[in-house]
């Protein structure tokens, strides 16, 4: 579960209750095409916005889709916040989620693959997610004119609120006809001189749930129904094959469920740790 | 049938008694906020309180728990506690933070005993919890941050 993103420092206290949980696989909504391909597998949800990178639900939660995996280097943060400062959303709106195994859609524009190392993230990504930030902020834009009935530029958006002329919507309002809007073909990003986010001291979204023992968040903790487990005992030296095995007593141990002899030594597979 | 105390309610779990605590919690009553480091009491990582004690959860076994109090970090409610993991949050104590459970649940219990450590105590209560991210400066200072908060 991650946090949310948040200008003020320092990070707000932690409660018993945990944070605000987001639906895991969000929202889907209306897919759009052009420079952004559709989201693989997400099933539609009224009322949202839709994107790669960028999903904005009807409760005016801004989700960001980090194609990079976050082991404590900050890159969930990171990305996040590349996308709220494009967007002009309201830090404490925005939250991440990591993006399904998707290499077409998700990958490390350096690497080819989709794969977080080499301390790619963010120079791979520094363009890409500004721009989706900035396409997500001018679809909104465009829809919030149509609704208005007024130039594109006489909408104003800041800190998560859409405003015109004796208007304003949350992101959150104007999330379904942001969706139905084109996808820019120009996008102006803004210059650093302009960053509000960009370059500052964010406090990381993954940090809260690390205090309260971040359950769920690694591949240790995870437990599928009906899974096995398997433990593997090496040789010694490198480059030692298997001469035999004696495994009467491991197979006869409750759970055992298989021995099996593997170039890497000898796995032992079982139905608990 | 082992009946024991887990963050304030009765649990019965029905497993051998040389079952270590670290399993039970883990595999028997899923609660993974408890970490598997090295099994072998080296690392810290399955650092619970028994008792408001901390001790090694990999090396404790069930049938020694009978009718005592476990606390584990998705329980551990004392001021000390809460003092703890506001500081952690507000230094951005974690990186991975697979360890950040076991030196929360140890630096807890060294502040509910000694309110204002020197860094000689943190040195001793904490040095058998490990941090492969090398957080060790944060959480140092987060545990003086900790002191400071609950003095407060």
């Amino acid at each position: 579960m991650l946090h949310y993103l948040s200008q003020y420092a320092p990070a707000p206290k932690p409660t018993r209750r945990g944070f605000l949980k987001l639906s895991a696989g969000a929202v889907g909504g209306l897919m759009i095409g052009g420079m952004m391909s559709r989201p693989s597998g997400a099933a539609g949800e009224a009322g949202s916005f839709a994107t790669p990178f960028v999903h904005i639900s009807p409760d005016n939660v801004v989700t960001v889709i980090s194609k990079h995996l976050d082991k404590g280097q900050g890159v969930a943060t990171g990305l996040a916040t590349l996308v709220a400062e494009e967007l002009d959303a309201d830090p404490a709106q925005v939250t991440v989620e990591f993006a399904p195994a998707d290499a077409e859609l998700y990958a490390n524009t350096l690497f080819g693959v989709q794969g977080t190392g080499g301390s790619t993230a963010m120079a791979n990504s520094f363009q890409q997610y500004r721009e989706a930030g900035a396409a997500a902020r001018a679809m909104l834009v465009a829809a919030a004119a149509e609704a208005w009935n007024i130039p594109a530029s006489d909408v104003h958006v800041a800190s998560g609120e859409i405003s015109g002329p004796g208007q304003k919507a949350t992101f959150g309002e104007m999330a379904e006809a942001a969706a139905g809007m084109d996808v820019p073909a120009d996008l102006t990003l803004k210059s650093p001189d302009q960053w509000s986010l960009i370059g500052h001291d964010m406090p990381r979204v993954d940090v809260p749930a690390k205090t309260q023992g971040a359950v769920g968040y690694y591949g240790m903790d995870v437990q599928l129904k009906d899974g096995l487990v398997a433990v593997t005992a090496r040789p010694p030296c490198a480059g030692a094959v298997v001469a035999s095995v004696y495994d009467d007593q491991a197979r006869g141990m409750p759970g055992v469920v298989d021995v099996l002899q593997i170039p890497q030594g000898v796995a032992v597979i079982a139905d608990n740790t | 049938m082992i009946e024991f105390t887990l963050n304030g309610k009765t649990r019965q779990v029905d497993v051998e008694s040389d079952m270590p605590l670290l399993w039970v919690l883990r595999d028997e009553l899923q609660m993974t906020g408890t970490k598997f480091g090295c099994g072998v009491a080296s690392c810290g990582a399955c650092t619970v309180h028994l008792n408001g004690e901390p001790v090694r959860s990999c090396q404790t076994y069930i049938g020694d728990v009978e009718g005592l109090e476990v606390t584990t970090i998705e329980g551990v409610d004392s001021q000390a506690a809460s003092a703890v993991q506001t500081a952690w949050v507000e230094l951005q104590v974690p990186q991975c933070g697979y360890c950040q459970s076991g030196q929360i649940m140890s630096a807890s219990a060294l502040l509910a005993e000694t309110p204002k450590p020197t860094d000689d105590d943190i040195d001793a209560a904490m040095e058998g919890n490990l941090c492969r991210c090398a957080s060790y400066v944060r959480i140092r200072k987060a545990i003086h941050r900790a002191a400071e908060i609950m003095e407060a």
